[in-house]
């Protein structure tokens, strides 16, 4: 081979190089973002659960060790989110959860949270205004959300990725009416996919996969007909209107203001 | 003698090319298949020259990979310190060392079939060599695009490094030919 050659194609590779990776640190986030995407569940009225998700850089090796909420009581901190959630090659996510008792003296506005990393440092993250008992009025029997809603259905693969046609939402409800360890319940509905019949065990929120078609690839609504059999033959039907927007527009609001 | 010295070549190539972990400890470390290369090659030198070059970049890829073990310690977690793409650049520069040895090594072992007058393993190691060369072509390509790549596209971007592995693991089955073709000549 030509001396020329193997110059010039080693070049081009360089440069190739070069780019991909100018490309990548002009994507990537600068800082730990919160997504203000987060959700609120009632515990069989013993508290709330009170779930948040953040995405960071993955070329960032530092691992999210706690958060606090700055007010809240030093028991009150997150735990869950066993590993951070690849959502493309740029970033990924974490879903962490609070379980804030009711009697809980906590502020009912939120701006900001302190997260701590494995090599010790911490950082204040601006979350916005979260009002913490915003939802608290009118409270529901079965509170629905719709969260996570990828186009995989393994969440936490390494692989997943947005569907441009389905999204695949984890549909957390907690009926407060009945007995949780009595409780089977079944959706007869073409979409719901996992299974015909569930039972879990109290204090767990019951997590379904739902696939929903979305016009847009990105929100969708419709409504879930849940089907409750208590131990006792009791046959109740809700139907639990939900709707959701997937994931992707946080993201790419994440990004654009890690730029 | 030289069917010791492709034995050990083959050796090292299967240490080199193959990973075998159990617990997380490579029961196939790649140090050893370097030491087998090196061992191999300068054995042969007395065969052909051209057995130098392949133990010269067998030399200059042991160098690479002490110094990527120096710059990538990896840290608490056991995942590198450099930002994502600077890090499967740096591996793929190991990898054109890795093809560098196949592909000098292939040069060398077809010059000794030719100068031995086994001209259809000489045509043979010429196909296997052209394959290899485009296969490594394609995959130093493609490899700045995959931390951007998307769904669909990682797919098509993995044909290149699969035929690449296939060419590199072909090559176990050209020095193994090459140890019977010198016991014959013998």
């Amino acid at each position: 081979m030509k001396k020329k050659t193997i110059f010039a194609a080693s070049a081009i590779w360089l440069v190739m190089w070069v780019l991909s990776i100018a490309w990548y640190e002009h994507k990537t986030l600068s800082e730990l973002y919160i997504l203000r995407h987060y959700e609120r569940l009632p515990l069989f009225n013993e508290g709330y659960v009170w779930n948040l998700s953040f995405v960071k850089n993955t070329n960032d090796p530092r691992e999210v060790r706690s958060i606090v909420v700055p007010g809240f009581p030093s028991a009150i901190r997150a735990s869950g989110g066993d590993g951070n959630y690849h959502l493309d090659n740029y970033v990924s996510y974490r879903g962490v959860q609070f379980i804030i008792p009711n009697e809980s003296d906590i502020p009912k506005k939120i701006t900001e949270l302190e997260v701590t990393f494995s090599d010790g440092s911490s950082q204040m993250v601006d979350i916005g205004e979260l009002y913490l008992d915003e939802e608290r009025e009118g409270e529901p029997s079965t509170v629905l959300s719709g969260y996570h809603s990828r186009g995989s259905e393994n969440e936490g693969s390494a692989t997943s990725r947005f569907a441009k046609d389905a999204l695949l939402t984890n549909v957390t409800f907690l009926p407060a009416a009945v007995s949780a360890k009595d409780l089977e319940v079944s959706i007869n509905d073409s979409l719901w996919e996992k299974g015909k019949t569930l039972s879990f065990s109290k204090g767990e929120p019951l997590k379904v996969s739902y696939r929903v078609v979305s016009e847009d690839g990105v929100s969708f609504a419709g409504t879930i007909h849940l089907h409750f059999r208590t131990s006792d033959g009791t046959e109740f039907v809700e139907e639990v209107p939900f709707r959701a927007r997937s994931d992707r527009d946080q993201l790419l609001q994440a990004i654009r203001k890690g730029r | 003698m030289y069917r010791k010295a492709y034995l050990q070549i083959w050796w090292g190539l299967l240490f080199l090319l193959i990973s075998f972990r159990v617990q997380g400890i490579d029961l196939l470390p790649d140090f050893i298949g370097y030491v087998l290369l090196f061992l191999g090659f300068r054995a042969l030198v007395s065969l052909h020259l051209r057995f130098r070059t392949a133990m010269f970049m067998t030399v200059l890829s042991v160098i690479y990979r002490v110094a990527l073990t120096v710059i990538l310690p990896g840290s608490e977690e056991g995942k590198p310190i450099l930002s994502y793409p600077l890090t499967p650049f740096l591996e793929s520069i190991q990898t054109i060392f890795h093809f560098l040895i196949i592909y000098t090594m292939y040069q060398a072992i077809c010059s000794v079939a030719k100068m031995q007058g086994s001209l259809d393993f000489a045509q043979k190691l010429e196909g296997a060599q052209k394959i290899l060369l485009y296969a490594f072509l394609a995959v130093a390509f493609t490899s700045p695009l995959l931390p951007h790549s998307v769904d669909g596209i990682v797919a098509l971007l993995f044909i290149p490094q699969l035929i690449f592995i296939f060419c590199c693991l072909y090559s176990l089955i050209l020095v193994r030919l090459a140890a019977r073709q010198s016991a014959i000549s013998k």
